[in-house]
């Protein structure tokens, strides 16, 4: 016989190798080796927690007592995860893409992250979890007093309770050592996953173990067994339609909304692909931990004394055909079963009490907010510790309460319909965007009272809340409210009953409050994100695999940015993060101020997406981000490359635009020029000519032929001297001219020049001419001849355009040492301003064209010879009358 | 007459993969009715003994299981193929389960 001290050993080596697996699992987590941890078979053997200690013993007393209506709770959740596509997938992609770390979280999230939703939910899942606690530590506590030798003594259900304690001391250190080592609720809980699917393991092989020996070391095969089942009094149960139907979809609701199905269903949930794994691997776990109950519950009624409790058969059966080892096995199955559902459940639940309750509640007596970041970080996890304790304890203070009493073994399918109550809210949430906060907060109040006054309440029996008056008579003797036949649906099953009348009032108060409200921003932003969840997310993001590294995001920077700049931004923002180093945590805060830093390098719209790619997103490898950077960068540096080379293209476009101007303008003044010449050469031509012709007739008397002869001789020398001038002035324009230097004072070449234009003396009118002596001793050392030429043609235009009444020009020279500065300024009305500009053109005239009597070269000529003499000249504008400068340096420079 | 109209082009990955997407939303409306029609909608008479409509409730979920796997394993070959998934709801990055 298998003794307690025996089994104690046994439980605490097991309880040992837990802690060891979830402690390795941890570590190689930590250490970034969690590929096979997080395989698709861990996944589903995760999703186990379904199968509690009510399966592993109570589906044997299920049976027993009502034949294969059992199997519905498990052929509901296979419905469920064969139709995966339909609801999980979805649900799986929310709660990854939303980051929901609880049911409440998910319909808080969807309405609007409204947080009194979310307390709703979690008082839900608390009253409707904590019996259910209870049960798996009466179970354990059980199982251990089948094994005791002091049973049926009046210390047994103390003894019980003792266990009982330490089973649920035991769990909760667990639970605190491995549910709470991370602050993010999101992230899984590696260890605690490991752990569950051992024990998955062990409670499936278990009770494969017990039926295989039941079936064939005790019924002597298949077929013999079929016989017997059909000859047990299993087989008087009858299939009773309402029953089978509504266990069908109580429990396929349950699978989803239970709290600790949904934390390992869809927060644990590592990977999408693994649902697809689990889709069917899941059903098939069902199937096996069902395969044998029937045949079980048919060998225990048959074999153990009347009055055995049938839901000890998986244990019994065994221990009375001495199959010591195999009762061990049945009994770690059974613990297993137990302690796996109150671990995940105390974790799914103390993340809804510490986010939704807790840290609400802390977080408003805070004076002033959570500053410091720290602060809230060690008040979360301690919430969050302290939470588990407290749900621990609530389980076993139920459990110590109403130990004994029938309520507890009937309490699976009352929290299952408890839980399901969730489901039109959640459906809704996912489904429906017309969903309201307002409408899920009624259907959850209205389906939960319906629940607990139909269901709930009424299962503690007589002795509970609801007397047996009561609950025959209605409250005040109102018939239309009995608990058990609500408006008068009397006759149906009180599960089927509770089942129709909380889902159709929690349904229709959905519906109806949902259709009749307005949703707020939020939720109408937070719906459109959950019902168009596959158009919003592309693809799964990864939360513990993909995280970017920080050296990567550096490397890429650092191709946008340029080297010095990535590298000191990843500096600073590493200090700013009190690390030492040049790597940043990349926090939130960073990559958004990094992705600030790359928009303005390759625009928002990259930046953010290679920004979430490496940050999130497993599809894309960093290799192809690389190639991606690489290339922006060459773009950037060819663009830079265009940019220097078209600012090139423009300038010299610029120098071809004034040079194609420049030479139409020129060809204009070729054109213009030649007209010219013909005309002045045309002129003296004609008169010489008809003239000519005229003392060829002869018949002229000699004074005549004296006056045509004269006339013609002047008109040749006009001509000549047109013809000279142009000579002149192409030989300078060429620089073909040879200077002849000689040195001579400015008075001896002005005198000369004013000589030869009063010598010249057929002007009609003389001008008087102001010199300033002093200054004009100026010696100089240039072409004096030319030099006279250009003073000759000034003072001669003056003679010639001068206006005024009494013309007067004045000379004034000035000297620098190193340059001569010669003003000649007249007294008449100067040169109108649109016409400076053409002065020192070839054949510009103002004014009469006769009064000028020249060919208009004159200061085309002077502008040449002064140009060839190192100097220039120029017309001034400040003086009254026409005034020209003359400058030029004192002394020749060869090389002018 | 083999040289008729030219058939209507098609990508058939895709198409392939849209099917095997119905099929996997129908397979649970299949299972739901073999599991709930012959224990309410038959006469009590013709549902037989426990244990034959326990070998029938098993029979049913085990095709149940070998349908889903099978369809999951079809799915999963159609998205490695290389094909993306047309539109958001038909399709997933799965591929890299299993």
């Amino acid at each position: 016989m298998l003794t307690l001290n025996v089994l104690v050993a046994i439980s605490l080596i097991y309880v040992i190798a837990l802690f060891s697996v979830a402690y390795v699992a941890e570590r190689r987590a930590a250490q970034g080796k969690a590929g096979w941890l997080r395989a698709p078979m861990i996944y589903t053997l995760s999703l186990s927690v379904y199968c509690t200690a009510w399966t592993f013993y109570g589906a044997v007393g299920y049976a027993a007592r009502s034949g294969l209506e059992f199997i519905t709770i498990y052929l509901g959740p296979t419905l469920v995860f064969i139709g995966w596509w339909w609801l999980l997938r979805k649900l799986v992609r929310i709660g990854r893409s939303q980051r929901i770390t609880s049911i409440a979280d998910l319909i808080s999230s969807r309405y609007g992250k409204s947080n009194s939703l979310a307390v709703i939910v979690t008082l839900m899942a608390v009253i409707a979890s904590t019996p259910y606690i209870a049960l798996q530590l009466q179970s354990v506590s059980l199982s251990f007093s089948v094994f005791a030798p002091a049973e049926g003594t009046p210390d047994a259900l103390a003894d019980q309770r003792t266990t009982a304690m330490w089973v649920a001391i035991g769990l909760a250190v667990f639970t605190v050592l491995f549910g709470t080592r991370n602050l993010d609720a999101n992230e899984r809980h590696h260890g605690v996953v490991m752990a569950i699917a051992v024990e998955a393991v062990v409670k499936l092989v278990a009770l494969l173990a017990v039926g295989a020996f039941v079936v064939w070391g005790m019924a002597g095969g298949i077929g013999p067994m079929l016989e017997r089942i059909d000859q047990s009094q299993v087989a008087a149960w009858e299939v009773e339609g309402s029953r089978w139907v509504g266990l069908i979809f109580v429990s396929a609701a349950a699978v989803i909304t239970l709290p600790r199905m949904f934390q390992v269903l869809v927060v644990e949930n590592a990977d999408e692909g693994h649902l697809s794994t689990a889709s069917w691997a899941f059903p098939a776990y069902l199937l096996l931990m069902s395969l044998f109950v029937i045949p079980i519950a048919v060998m225990g009624l048959e074999r153990m004394p009347e009055g055995a409790n049938p839901d000890l058969f998986v244990l019994t059966l065994p221990l009375s055909e001495d199959q010591n080892a195999l009762a061990a096995l049945a009994f770690l199955g059974g613990f297993s079963s137990a302690t796996s559902m109150v671990i995940v459940a105390s974790i799914a639940l103390s993340t809804m009490v510490s986010n939704h309750i807790i840290m609400p509640i802390w977080l408003s007596f805070q004076e002033g907010g959570a500053s410091v970041s720290g602060d809230v970080r060690r008040a979360m996890l301690r919430s969050r510790r302290a939470s588990i304790a407290a749900v621990m304890i609530l389980g076993y203070g139920y459990y110590a309460l109403s130990s004994g009493s029938e309520a507890l073994a009937a309490i699976g399918l009352i929290a299952f319909v408890g839980a399901a109550q969730v489901l039109p809210a959640l459906i809704g949430a996912i489904f429906w965007r017309g969903a309201t906060r307002r409408g899920a907060a009624a259907g959850l109040i209205a389906g939960f009272a319906v629940w607990a006054y139909t269901l709930y309440l009424p299962s503690f029996g007589a002795s509970g809340p609801m007397s047996a008056e009561f609950l025959q008579n209605g409250p005040a003797g109102l018939s239309a409210l009995r608990p058990q036949a609500l408006f008068g649906l009397v006759g149906l099953d009180p599960l089927v009953h509770a089942l129709l009348w909380s889902m159709v009032l929690n349904t229709g108060a959905f519906l109806a409050v949902s259709l009749m409200t307005f949703p707020s921003p939020m939720e109408r932003l937070q719906g459109a994100q959950f019902v168009n969840i596959f158009e919003h997310s592309s693809s799964p993001r990864s939360w513990t695999g993909g995280m970017a590294e920080a050296e990567d995001l550096l490397i890429m920077a650092q191709r946008i940015l340029g080297a010095r700049e990535a590298q000191s931004l990843f500096v600073t923002a590493a200090q700013e993060q009190g690390k030492t180093g040049y790597l940043p945590e990349p926090t939130p805060d960073f990559l958004a101020l990094l992705e600030r830093e790359l928009a303005g390098s390759v625009g928002a719209a990259t930046a953010h997406a290679m920004i979430s790619q490496i940050n999130g997103g497993a599809s894309v490898s960093v290799r192809d981000l690389m190639a991606v950077a690489d290339e922006t960068a060459q773009m950037m540096e060819y663009s830079s490359q265009l940019e220097t080379k078209s600012q090139e293209l423009e300038a010299i476009a610029g120098q071809l635009r004034d040079a194609n101007e420049k030479l139409t303008e020129l060809s204009i003044q070729k054109d213009a020029f030649l007209s010219q010449i013909s005309h002045e050469l045309r002129t003296p031509m004609t008169s010489i000519r008809s003239f000519s012709e005229i003392l060829m007739e002869g018949s002229l008397e000699a004074s005549e032929r004296q006056r045509y002869s004269k006339i013609i001789h002047g008109e040749s020398i006009r001509l000549t001297r047109l013809l000279d001038d142009l000579l002149d002035l192409s030989v300078l324009e060429n620089g073909q001219v040879v200077l002849n230097p000689q040195t001579d004072t400015l008075q001896a070449l002005l005198d000369r020049a004013v000589a030869a234009t009063t010598a010249a003396g057929q002007q009609p009118q003389a001008i008087r001419i102001v010199r300033s002596q002093g200054a004009e001793t100026i010696t100089l050392h240039t072409d004096t001849d030319r030099l006279v030429q250009v003073f000759i043609n000034i003072i001669a235009n003056s003679i010639k355009y001068c206006d005024a009444a009494d013309p007067e020009l004045r000379i004034e020279a000035r000297s620098t040492g190193e340059e001569l500065w010669l003003d000649f300024i007249d007294n008449g009305s100067g040169i109108p301003p649109r016409s400076e500009a053409v002065i020192f053109e070839k054949f510009a005239r103002i004014g009469d064209q006769a009064k000028a009597g020249g060919a208009g070269l004159g200061l085309a000529i002077c502008r040449e010879i002064m140009a060839n003499l190192g100097g220039s000249i120029m017309y001034v504008r400040e003086h009254q009358g026409a005034a020209f400068r003359v400058t030029l340096p004192i002394h020749l420079s060869q090389a002018a | 007459m083999a040289r008729g109209r030219p058939p209507i082009f098609l990508q058939p990955e895709p198409y392939r993969r849209r099917r095997l997407v119905d099929a996997a939303r129908l397979l649970p409306v299949f299972g739901t009715f073999l599991i709930i029609v012959p224990c309410i909608l038959l006469p009590r008479g013709l549902v037989g003994t426990t244990a034959s409509l326990m070998l029938y409730l098993f029979l049913v979920w085990t095709l149940l299981i070998i349908f889903a796997a099978l369809i999951t394993r079809y799915i999963q070959k159609a998205e490695q193929s290389g094909h993306r998934p047309l539109t958001g709801d038909a399709g997933s990055d799965a591929g890299e389960g299993a």
